[in-house]
């Protein structure tokens, strides 16, 4: 529990989840957003909120304010009460409802007008056996900000993890928002990301799933300024026994607006995954495009991976729209014609998983997290 | 290139989806000796280099193939592939997303047993790249990938003249190829000729055998070698085709019957 005295909106914030989670039950298999993934044997109360070890790297310009949540919202109670939880209320179930409640880690980035930070700042967090992890991020970038911000997650042993992220980029301005999911394997995970593009704006995200016994991500993102556009791209790994259930959506009610979402996964052992994408045109959004496309390549017979994409059009004058969803497996005439020359089954199939990837990977705008990535699945393959 | 090493196949039967393809293949190819196969369509020749170089789905059923003192088929196609044994594929498989320079780098180090380290295989690639008349630019492409038929072709050759096979199987390497093309995948073969270094050139027309002279001629029929002459064999084929062989060996073309063409 904190021990510094809280500004008022975030004690009266606290005290109504509080007593939500009274009231409030676990999504359930019967709740359709929840139909693929079970939470049984999930028993949050277990798991003690710990003070979250929060690690800040990355050097701001004057004006700039990157720190922890918590910090921010003492220092800058204005500003962090005037966007906390504007995407994502906190009454949907107990754990959004624990989240807001016991609230112990995060960070706020936000960023003046006209400012451009060209270094990509990140955010690293860490989690220990028994903790619960409940975290906020905010990232507001004013008219014409430039920012990328990359948040990274591990820890060891048994832990329950409940963080949400909320961007707004205002007129004009450019985030980059990258993520790197690498919790133990024995971990409960479950992240809520949303946006809201401001005119002109663009929004960009790119996440890796790595880790987690059982891991519900998600990105939905508002694209409602004018001209605003955002890509979405999602790489993950899955093995042994992780259950990855990911949305991807894009929600336009902005006219001439262009979003995209690619996902593609590599699963292995007995993993299960789930990737629903979403591009959705609201009525009135007119001149939209959204396109999603999601690759799941399955190297095991017991593996299982749920393609589940949707295209959901509610206005006439459309730019243009698409999907497109496949779940392979390894071709073994590919592999037979790499293995002819001289490479073992083992490296081709290492080649292939690669070559998969390497459409997205490569178009994931920050170097590092893109190397990340590669050695995350690379170590996951073998 | 290391020293080279006989192909010997002896009595191979290959059968694909419980049907015999091969009826007893029997082949010597020494180092330095360049064999060609020839045969009408469905005769076995694409299983001949197939079966040699191990797909899992042409099963061998009796026969033994040894290069130099090494057991061939006790081996997996990766082994085989190291242990020198090269095919040049008819159809090479598109590989999206690895570049043929990466891919070309691994296969190297594959085979020589030992990492190249980049700069050294610049060096190796840009020679043999300019040997095949390629352009740079085609080692940052996608192995394979909306490569025309061709362009696969000099790509195989390329493979080869960098793994420095010591057999090397042409399966119809000439198909579909223009008359330039045809002289780059000679040039390739001729590049590497030598006491090491031995190949079957196999294909239907006579044609890519006016660039690449080989030593020994043999016809392919009903899966079984019926004919084995000097070069000469291949202009009588080229101007009588291939029934006055049936005629004189009193074979049924089991494959013309059956209507595959």
């Amino acid at each position: 529990m904190p021990t510094v005295t809280e500004p008022r909106f975030l004690e009266e914030r606290r005290n109504t989840a509080r007593s939500l989670t009274g009231s409030l039950r676990l999504p359930a298999k019967t709740d359709e957003a929840w139909r693929r993934t079970s939470l049984e044997g999930l028993d949050v109360a277990q798991y003690r909120p710990a003070p979250a070890r929060v690690t800040l790297k990355g050097s701001v310009p004057e004006g700039v304010i990157f720190t922890d949540i918590l910090t921010a919202a003492t220092e800058h109670a204005d500003l962090v009460s005037q966007y906390l939880g504007k995407l994502f209320p906190m009454d949907q179930n107990l754990l959004t409802a624990a989240q807001a409640a016991y609230l112990n880690g995060g960070a706020l980035l936000y960023v003046p007008r006209g400012v451009v930070i060209s270094e990509p700042l990140q955010v690293v967090y860490q989690a220990g056996d028994g903790e619960a992890q409940y975290l906020h991020t905010l990232v507001i970038a004013e008219d014409n900000a430039e920012v990328t911000l990359l948040e990274r997650y591990e820890g060891t042993g048994d832990y329950l993890s409940v963080a949400v992220v909320e961007v707004f980029p205002l007129q004009g301005a450019r985030v980059r928002y990258g993520y790197l999911q690498n919790h133990s394997q024995d971990a409960w995970a479950f992240t809520f990301r949303r946006g809201l593009t401001g005119r002109d704006s663009t929004l960009d995200w790119a996440g890796g799933e790595f880790g987690g016994a059982l891991v519900r991500s998600e990105i939905v993102n508002n694209v409602v300024g004018e001209g605003s556009q955002s890509n979405l791209k999602v790489v993950f790994g899955a093995t042994d026994r992780q259950h990855h259930d990911i949305v991807a959506a894009q929600v336009h009610t902005g006219s001439y607006t262009r979003s995209d979402i690619l996902g593609r996964g590599v699963l292995s052992g007995h993993a299960h995954t789930v990737f629903r994408g979403n591009g959705q045109i609201n009525h009135a959004a007119k001149n939209a495009s959204t396109f999603q496309r999601q690759q799941a390549l399955v190297l095991s017979d017991k593996a299982r991976a749920d393609s589940i994409p949707a295209l959901i059009i509610n206005e006439h004058e459309v730019e243009g729209a698409g999907h497109a969803a496949t779940v392979g497996q390894l071709d073994e005439e590919q592999l037979f014609y790499l293995m002819a020359r001289g490479l073992s089954r083992a490296e081709a199939i290492r080649m292939l998983v690669l070559a998969f990837l390497t459409p997205v990977l490569e178009q994931i705008p920050v170097a590092e997290l893109r190397d990340e990535m590669i050695q995350l699945m690379g170590e996951k393959v073998n | 290139m290391t020293t080279g090493a006989p192909l010997i196949v002896r009595n191979l039967h290959v059968n694909i989806e419980d049907k015999e393809i091969l009826k007893g293949v029997d082949l010597e190819v020494k180092p330095g000796e360049i064999h060609a196969i020839m045969g009408p369509n469905g005769a076995g020749k694409t299983t001949l280099g197939f079966s040699l170089m191990g797909h899992p789905r042409y099963e061998i059923t009796e026969g033994s193939v040894m290069l130099g003192d090494q057991d061939v088929l006790a081996m997996d196609v990766s082994e085989r592939a190291r242990a020198g044994l090269f095919l040049a594929f008819q159809y090479p498989f598109e590989v999206s997303g690895v570049t043929v320079a990466n891919f070309l780098r691994q296969a190297v180090s594959a085979v020589r047993g030992e990492e190249i380290g980049v700069w050294d295989f610049q060096e190796m690639l840009t020679e043999k790249m300019q040997l095949l008349e390629m352009d740079e630019s085609f080692a940052t492409r996608y192995l394979n990938e909306g490569f025309s038929g061709g362009e696969k072709k000099r790509n195989e050759m390329l493979q080869m003249t960098l793994l420095q096979p010591k057999i090397a199987i042409l399966d119809e390497t000439d198909s579909g190829l223009d008359i330039d093309a045809l002289k780059v995948v000679a040039k390739a073969v001729n590049s590497l000729r030598g006491p090491n270094f031995g190949a079957i050139v196999i294909t239907h027309y006579h044609r890519i055998l006016d660039h690449i002279k080989p030593d020994i001629v043999h016809v392919l029929m009903n899966g079984r070698i019926v004919k084995t002459g000097g070069p000469e064999l291949a202009l009588e084929i080229e101007k009588k085709g291939y029934d006055w062989i049936k005629a004189e060996l009193g074979i049924v073309d089991e494959a013309a019957e059956a209507g595959v063409k």
